[in-house]
């Protein structure tokens, strides 16, 4: 059985771009993708899903170091809401094997309201912070929760140079 | 005793096997619970039938759910990781065996190996690995049970273990009322006559007894392996069995703790697009009837991509076949009921092929 990823909630995605208001709109049409980079996972802390806050260098001269660990931050404070084991997973667990788990017919789950969260806040900050920059979040649940896949957009006009290091050739058009 | 990994393949198609064993209640219902409604109270059917479709729903759950596959890495994002490999290794002279692709992580002052999945073009994640039935990496891997058809992993294995524990309840109950009968009978007409009237009792006395066994073993072993946060993979494998003081940093030393952990934990999403298309030349869309918890996914196009081949001598070595190598083709993907049987050895890099191809386990 081959597996991919699955998509986030409620949006219609394009390969490798996605678009949900006008101003991410013109930043496709007037830039092209030129980049990709993958933060990954960091493991230190055990399973708990948490990602690296380390600024990649390919983004170095695109983003401020601040700004770019918040977004990072704040995700992972996001994750560790969601995946707390505590006295209301514990109520949900228990509510939900006394029902036969028919309640998530009816109630989402914790995770899920989480993640509604997280959605929202990507598309705030890719609209406020990474857009005017060229640059565009994916959220990670869309990577199988294993990168933060961030793809970094060069204005048209100058996609002679590419930035950093090249990718496979079959990124882009 | 995990009877679980002991028992055959099975192919993903079959229905759950464990189905049949919770139906020996059914010749139970037909002549036992009349009499014992009578004569004990009505009640003891009534339980008995609460505790099957209890038993039921948790088999359908965890048969039909989501382990938590991880899904196969993106083109972009596979050589990404390929890049970052290379970089690490530096040039390795032609003819030499690149060194293994590893990455060492500290957990709770313990070195963990994450290992890197070549069909899955991934570093596997901490308790992660890659089913070979399945041809997939699963998270917190458990163990494949062809009992009831799937993988056991991060996502289904409280529903396994509920599975487990009610069916053993069951049959004890079944067992245990079923004596109670033949003694009720017994003493009201003689044990022979008892015999003559309801053989299907004793019979059912035998099938409980032997069933016990081997269900409360492997309820009790899994009883073990949660108040001890291991999964029964770490088990068979020895990962944390104490040599070289070795530990196993997930677990909170504590049995409530990790009961908690295991069995009231959140409810982790599935990060699986089971309706997406792939367009590939040797497949075609089949849709699975799989039911998940998962929101419905927009199914969306893709590009058919290629990436080069990277040599991958360790497959050679690891799979032993000797010239399995995979290719990966377009992102999202459809869930294929059946497995790719191994493709023809193919010489590394050679322009990528559209079809993909298994790989033994990793």
């Amino acid at each position: 059985m081959l597996s991919g990823p699955r998509q986030a909630m409620g949006r219609s995605t394009l390969p490798y771009c996605h678009e949900s208001f006008h101003n991410l709109q013109e930043l496709r049409q007037s830039a092209s993708l030129a980049n990709k980079v993958f933060i990954q996972r960091d493991y230190s802390e055990g399973t708990v899903c948490t990602f690296h806050t380390k600024l990649p260098s390919e983004l170095d001269n695109r983003i401020e170091k601040t700004l770019f660990e918040d977004t990072v931050k704040t995700l992972n404070n996001y994750y560790a809401e969601a995946e707390k084991i505590g006295g209301h997973a514990y109520l949900e667990g228990c509510l939900a094997c006394i029902t036969a788990y028919l309640i998530f017919l009816c109630m989402e789950t914790r995770y899920e309201k989480v993640l509604k969260k997280i959605s929202r806040y990507i598309q705030e900050q890719n609209e406020k912070i990474y857009a005017p920059r060229g640059l565009l979040i994916t959220d990670p649940i869309e990577r199988g929760m294993r990168v933060i896949e961030i793809s970094i957009y060069e204005d048209r006009s100058s996609s002679g140079s590419s930035s950093g290091s090249s990718t496979t050739s079959s990124s882009g058009r | 005793m995990p009877q679980c990994v002991a028992l055959d393949h099975c192919s993903v198609l079959s229905p759950p096997r464990s189905s049949i064993r919770a139906c020996h209640v059914l010749p139970w219902g037909e002549e036992r619970c009349p009499y014992l409604a009578v004569h004990l109270s009505a009640a003891v059917p009534v339980f008995a039938v609460v505790l099957f479709v209890f038993v039921m729903a948790m088999l359908l759950r965890t048969s039909f759910s989501d382990p938590g596959v991880l899904p196969r890495a993106l083109p972009e994002e596979a050589s990404f990781i390929e890049m970052e490999i290379e970089a690490a290794n530096g040039s390795v002279p032609p003819g030499q065996r690149p060194p293994p692709r590893i990455r060492n992580v500290q957990i709770n002052n313990q070195i963990v190996k994450l290992k890197y999945c070549y069909t899955c073009k991934i570093f596997r994640p901490p308790r992660a690995s890659h089913c070979s039935i399945c041809d997939n990496c699963v998270d917190r891997f458990d163990h494949h049970c062809p009992w009831v058809g799937n993988c056991v992993g991060k996502r289904n294995y409280r529903y396994f273990y509920l599975f487990t524990l009610s069916l053993s309840l069951l049959t004890v109950y079944i067992f245990t009322f079923d004596i109670v009968h033949i003694t009720l009978r017994s003493v009201d007409s003689g044990f022979v006559n008892t015999l003559k009237e309801t053989p299907g009792s004793v019979v059912e006395v035998l099938v409980c007894f032997f069933t016990l066994w081997s269900v409360v073993g492997l309820t009790g072993f899994h009883t073990y392996l949660i108040s001890l946060n291991q999964t029964t993979n770490e088990d068979i494998k020895g990962s944390w069995s104490g040599k070289n003081r070795v530990q196993n940093p997930y677990s909170h030393k504590n049995f409530m703790k990790n009961c908690c952990e295991v069995l009231c934990g959140p409810t982790y999403p599935s990060v699986l697009d089971r309706r997406g298309m792939m367009l590939e030349d040797s497949s075609t869309s089949c849709r699975s009837p799989d039911v998940t918890i998962a929101t419905a996914n927009v199914p969306t196009p893709n590009e058919k991509t290629t990436s080069p081949l990277i040599p991958n001598e360790h497959t050679l070595d690891q799979a032993g076949l000797g010239g399995a190598t995979a290719a990966q083709n377009a992102p999202a993907s459809v869930p294929e009921e059946q497995e790719a049987g191994p493709g023809p050895r193919e010489a590394p890099k050679t322009p990528p092929t559209p079809s993909v191809f298994k790989e033994s386990t990793h």
